[in-house]
């Protein structure tokens, strides 16, 4: 937001220039994003974050600035405007106005003949319309366009340029119609229907939509609520009469609306983030002050639709939490100091348990009213819950309007710990319309005050009563204690914030004040003082560690891809869209879907790398998204984390045709060095992905697990990559099967005493037939003195037939019992041949 | 006799005469062998007489003796020069390149994540981990960000198409009542620290490292996937001075400033996120360097405490957040965080060993 240094120094007579003051703001308040010199003033550029409601006009943020530079103190320094805005600020609302034109008492009447509707007050909270007849229409004085012309605002007219300076004067914006051309006596605060249009001051047509509030009149849309005026009633050089909006609306819906029609005006961008409705009214006082200063004209009075005023918010707040949030001991005299530099109001409470048990006691009798008003009703009738409330608001406290709510923002206690000044809890005895579930649960709530009695507003005696607590107990099913006060008696203070802090709401935020005023550089870092239990190991992330070891030194790199995947590639990759989760607000059509497997972002790393090596390998170790398995899940328990798996995937390329048995040879090391050796590679899977070479493919299992894949890459798709040349083989594991497996318990297990007798056989068999398949025959029918069989040698080529290939095996004979004899042995190695010959194979002896 | 000294003169004149050490052992078997010259003589000692007998005996025992330890002088000077002459044969040059092995490395940003868990690992923060895929709830809600929050619009989220659920598999009453949670790719990695708070205790301290994402327009400093490390503290009086002390404890471990440098220093700026209260940002300077926001943080907001389950009257605590790709790219000075995705060799090899 822009801030003109002119018009600051107007309210800081004595501010310092602002490069002198950037640091200051910034490291106790806001970032000063640009200080920009322009026509003889400098432009600040300050990101108030979520304090637009009280520093989105100069006068606010001067009086920031002040409290930071410390010169409130020094009423010299500050001038008369800042502190009739502070006053003004510390009043009533409903007193604001009256109080700004107590010189025109014409002004401050309630308006004749002239009506406001406002449909929904949740959007509207409060809309002040005041009315001037016979203003005279002018060029704007050179001091108002001077102050307008460094922020960028051009010069409109008199009237507009008077409603834009008040903005940037009070952060509230407000809108001048001309009442001549407002059909009928009535101004309606409504939702715009569907197909209803507007045309705006700068003649841009609006199709608007009933999620927008806008202002009418009988015709039609005057305004697009909060965000922009129409043309159809706006003021000119020649309007006599005015009528002049400052309003309230809901942040969320201002900001939806000016998103949806694209319309970011000043005014949007104040009323998205929230204002206070009663810097309203205090922009409405000045307007009209203003505009019957330089316009002239015949105040008619004013029209205030605000049904639930707000007041200043009472925090409660503990020196000692102060100082324990913030590790630094802040005394009284500091706080206080703070307190007054913001110009908030403070007052001491001694012990809040007792006060609000007195209090409580000084309602005795008062009138039980179901839903009563604790802003209008309190303190004369109440209801359980709102009494409650009412007892707690008196000492800073804030809780939830209903006692199911107060139930659980309270700490459960059991009654035996029970103090003066709990809750207690009860279900509704009698059921009310419409109220179910927690709310009847929960529907009833007293306050304990010590020596086994409770005080509530009990609805059955029809007034604010005490009884013993087995009483209480006796009327509806008891549901337990809750404490609202956690610290027992503290001495607290209570925060009285102006209702323009709308950031300021809990301790918390206090405790925030008084460390950026006093400064976050005076608390020095300190290590824990308290002692935290030893840390869990996560084994996930050891093993991911030990996996990229392991990887790192068969020579695999490793990369860090999108976890996305485009239509294009999932198309490459053989699959269907319809099987990927998509995203709603893709950034790139590349990056659209959720990948379902790493190996799809890996090997696109391939084509762009291979040139100049023989051989390229990348690993990564991330997520991918089935989302099948979101699916499954009922609504009820819906868990994402679900369709996510984590994936160790590999890729190597090799200019010669051999990478699948680097890559074979690199999953098998991964698997032994984690002390996984019931690892095996399963061909008989017939449907591998099908991006995959059919007969260079495997499923990776331990034991009977599946727990990944690996296979040469499908020429077909390898193609469609622009691999020009070599061979890619592709894998990839659960990580969790992996991890699961390799923490299988480790059971010491001696090696035997007895030696071991070691046979070598060669067969001969056709090309088709697996290693795997001739290493199952032989453990199959040796008998369980055969320890281990190692394959030494494959090959094909000069002296074995065309069509063949010998294997060679070392067949490790050992026995945990006894020496074996060399008989013995050979009696199994005859079995073994004798199974491999009748299989047609032919073995050489 | 003269027998002898023939033998022992051609002998020693043979002797000198040989370099190959072949022609040695045919020497050696030519005097000393079984039908060697000198056992030759010794053996037609027994046909002579006592005197004689013991005479030559003697002689030629001498000499059988000197014989062989010449021969053996002889060979073992052979051998070495021999062995010499071949080791010269196989001199090779040791200047041409060896077998090429494939050299592997871990990713640079799998390096700065290591350094960070080993970092806060020595002060005792465990490792949380969640989804990446999240739910509206734990990545906004419970962090204090309802839906019309304005705050919501500091994070640009990438959204997932809702699923639609088979009205079927909804409790009784409920189908077309419910509607799905929304679903994203996660923001920051604050949902894992609900997770975890959720289902733990206090005292706690922990770090959730993992890729975070965002809706966003690419350029050198921002990408739509990056690397989150995020922090949290909950204990009876964790404070802002044990904020301060644990980032700028990490900062200097992490940029291990050289002797004679100036210790990494830090400061705390007011901010605002909704989920922490009071909430800072983190200007982090080295040495005399110009000071450069690192990282977001703040003491945990009482109603996200309250979400998990925790009581805010007992305990209170820290968290913050920073980028693991930014922490690498000043550490490597890398000038552009797209690259940790581009994976081009040439860059990860960079970081091999480092």
């Amino acid at each position: 937001m822009k801030f003109s240094y002119n018009w600051l120094k107007e309210y800081i007579p004595k501010l310092p220039k602002p490069e002198m003051f950037r640091e200051a703001l910034s490291m106790r308040a806001f970032e000063v994003e640009s200080i920009e010199k322009r026509s003889g003033d400098y432009i600040l550029d300050i990101k108030p974050l979520n304090r637009v409601a009280d520093t989105g006009g100069h006068m606010g943020m001067a009086h920031e600035i002040a409290a930071i530079l410390n010169t409130v103190a020094d009423r010299k320094t500050e001038s008369s405007a800042l502190a009739e805005f502070l006053k003004t600020r510390r009043l009533e609302p409903r007193r604001v106005l009256r109080e700004i034109l107590k010189n025109n008492k014409e002004a401050a009447k309630k308006l004749r003949g002239f009506g406001v509707v406002v449909e929904d007050y949740a959007l509207c909270p409060r809309y002040m319309v005041a009315r001037v007849d016979g203003v005279r229409m002018k060029g704007s004085p050179a001091w108002l366009k001077k102050h307008l012309e460094p922020l960028g605002i051009n010069s409109i007219n008199l009237l507009v340029d008077l409603a834009n300076f008040i903005m940037f004067k009070t952060g509230q914006p407000t809108h001048v119609f001309d009442a001549d051309k407002i059909k009928g006596n009535k101004i309606f605060v409504r939702q715009a229907k569907s197909e209803e249009y507007m045309t705006t001051l700068d003649e841009v047509e609006c199709k608007l939509n009933n999620s927008m509030l806008i202002i009418a009149d009988a015709a039609g849309p005057l305004a697009i609520a909060g965000v922009k005026g129409g043309n159809r009633a706006a003021v000119t050089n020649d309007t006599k009469n005015i009528i002049i909006e400052s309003a309230n609306f809901d942040g969320a819906s201002v900001r939806k609306t000016a998103k949806t029609l694209k319309l970011a005006t000043d005014a949007a961008q104040r009323f998205s983030q929230r204002l206070d409705p009663n810097i309203a009214e205090y922009a409405m006082g000045l307007l009209v002050r203003w505009i019957l200063e330089y316009a002239g004209g015949k105040p008619k009075g004013f029209c205030d639709m605000y049904l639930k005023p707000q007041y200043p918010r009472k925090i409660a707040v503990r020196l000692e939490k102060i100082g324990s949030v913030l590790g630094e001991h802040i005394s009284e005299a500091q706080f206080l100091d703070v307190m007054r530099r913001l110009d908030f109001k403070v007052s001491a409470v001694a012990s809040p348990r007792e006060i609000v048990v007195k209090l409580a006691q000084k309602l005795l009798g008062h009138p039980y009213y179901y839903g009563a008003s604790v802003m209008y009703d309190a303190p004369n009738r109440f209801d359980c819950s709102s009494f409650v409330l009412y007892l707690f608001r008196q000492i800073g406290v804030e809780i939830p309007r209903m006692s199911f709510q107060q139930y659980f923002a309270g700490i459960p206690i059991a009654d035996d710990d029970l103090a003066a000044g709990d809750l207690v809890f009860r279900s509704q005895k009698s059921p009310r319309p419409g109220i179910a579930g927690n709310r009847r649960t929960y529907g009833h709530v007293g306050i304990y005050i010590g020596n086994n009695k409770v005080i509530h507003a009990f609805s059955g005696r029809g007034a604010v009563v005490e009884e013993t607590l087995s009483a209480f107990k006796k009327i509806a099913p008891y549901k337990g204690a809750r404490r609202i006060l956690g610290r027992e008696n503290a001495i607290h203070f209570v925060v009285e914030v102006p209702t323009m802090r709308k950031d300021l709401m809990i301790e918390e935020d206090i405790i925030e004040e008084v460390g950026r005023i006093i400064g976050y550089d005076h608390i020095a870092p300190k290590p824990f003082a308290e002692a935290f239990p030893m840390p869990e190991r996560n084994d996930a992330v050891i093993w991911r560690d030990k996996v990229r070891s392991l990887l790192v030194a068969a020579g695999f790199l490793e990369t860090d891809s999108y976890n996305f995947i485009g239509s294009e590639d999932i198309k490459r990759f053989g699959g269907a869209t319809s099987d990927y989760k998509e995203l709603l607000n893709p950034t790139r059509p590349e990056l659209a879907y959720l990948r379902r497997s790493a190996v799809s972002s890996l090997v696109q790393h391939i084509p762009r790398n291979y040139l100049g090596h023989s051989s390229v390998r990348f690993f990564e170790i991330g997520n991918v998204f089935l989302k099948e398995q979101i699916k499954r899940m009922s609504a009820l328990q819906y868990d994402p984390g679900d369709m996510q798996k984590e994936m160790i995937a590999g890729a190597a390329w090799s200019d010669a045709r051999n990478a699948f048995y680097l890559a074979k040879g690199a999953v098998s090391a991964l698997f032994e060095s984690a002390g996984i050796d019931d690892v095996w590679f399963d061909n008989k899977e017939s449907a591998f992905p099908s991006y995959l070479h059919p007969y260079r493919s495997a499923t990776i299992k331990v034991g009977d697990d599946a727990v990944g894949y690996i296979g040469s890459f499908h020429p077909a798709v390898q193609k469609l990559y622009d691999f020009k040349k070599g061979e890619a083989a592709v894998f990839e594991i659960d990580f969790a099967k992996f991890v699961d497996a390799a923490e299988a318990e480790i059971e010491y297990q001696a090696p035997s005493q007895y030696p071991a007798i070691v046979r070598d056989l060669a067969i001969i068999v056709p090309e088709e037939t697996r290693v795997q398949e001739v290493e199952d025959l032989i453990e199959n029918t040796a008998g369980p003195l055969l320890w281990k069989t190692d394959m030494f040698d494959l090959y094909e080529g000069e002296g074995i037939e065309i069509g063949k290939r010998s294997m060679a095996f070392h067949l490790v004979f050992q026995s945990y019992e006894r020496t074996l004899r060399d008989e013995e042995v050979t009696i199994s190695v005859a079995k073994i041949i004798k199974a491999l010959e009748s299989k047609g194979w032919e073995v050489r002896k | 006799m003269e027998e002898l000294k023939k033998i022992r003169k051609h002998f020693e004149k043979k002797l000198k005469e040989i370099v190959d050490p072949k022609v040695l052992e045919t020497l050696e078997v030519e005097y000393l062998g079984r039908k060697g010259k000198l056992t030759q003589i010794l053996r037609s000692l027994k046909n002579r007489t006592g005197a004689e007998r013991r005479k030559i005996g003697k002689a030629a025992n001498e000499l059988k003796e000197r014989l062989e330890r010449l021969f053996a002088v002889a060979k073992k000077d052979l051998e070495t020069k021999h062995l010499e002459r071949s080791l010269r044969e196989e001199r090779i040059d040791v200047t041409a390149p060896g077998h090429s092995m494939p050299v592997g490395g871990v990713h640079p940003l799998t390096k700065a994540a290591r350094e960070v868990i080993d970092i806060f690992g020595r002060m005792g923060f465990a490792v949380a981990e969640g989804p990446e895929a999240e739910t509206e709830r734990y990545n906004f809600d419970a962090l204090n960000i309802p839906a019309d929050h304005p705050a919501r619009e500091m994070w640009d989220t990438l959204w997932l198409k809702p699923e639609r659920t088979n009205p079927k598999s909804m409790p009784a009453g409920l189908a077309g009542k419910i509607r799905n949670p929304k679903l994203l790719m996660r923001t920051h990695t604050s949902p894992v620290q609900i997770r975890f708070m959720e289902t733990h205790r206090p005292p706690f301290k922990i770090i959730s490292p993992g890729r975070v994402f965002r809706h966003e327009a690419t350029d050198a400093s921002h990408d739509i996937q990056f690397w989150q490390l995020e922090g949290l503290a909950i204990g009876r009086e964790v404070s802002v001075a044990n904020l301060k002390w644990t980032l700028e404890s990490f900062f200097n471990q992490f940029f291990q400033p050289k002797a004679g440098e100036l210790a990494v220093e830090i400061r705390l700026r007011p901010s605002y996120f909704p989920f922490t209260e009071p909430s800072f940002e983190v200007d982090m300077r080295g040495g005399d360097g110009d000071w450069m926001e690192i990282a977001g943080a703040g003491m945990v907001h009482p109603q996200v405490l309250r979400n998990c389950g925790i009581d805010p009257n007992l305990w209170q605590g820290f968290a913050f957040g920073m980028g693991i790709d930014r922490l690498a790219m000043l550490k490597y000075k890398i000038p552009d965080i797209r690259l940790f995705r581009e994976n081009d060799i040439k860059f990860l090899k960079q970081f091999i060993g480092k």
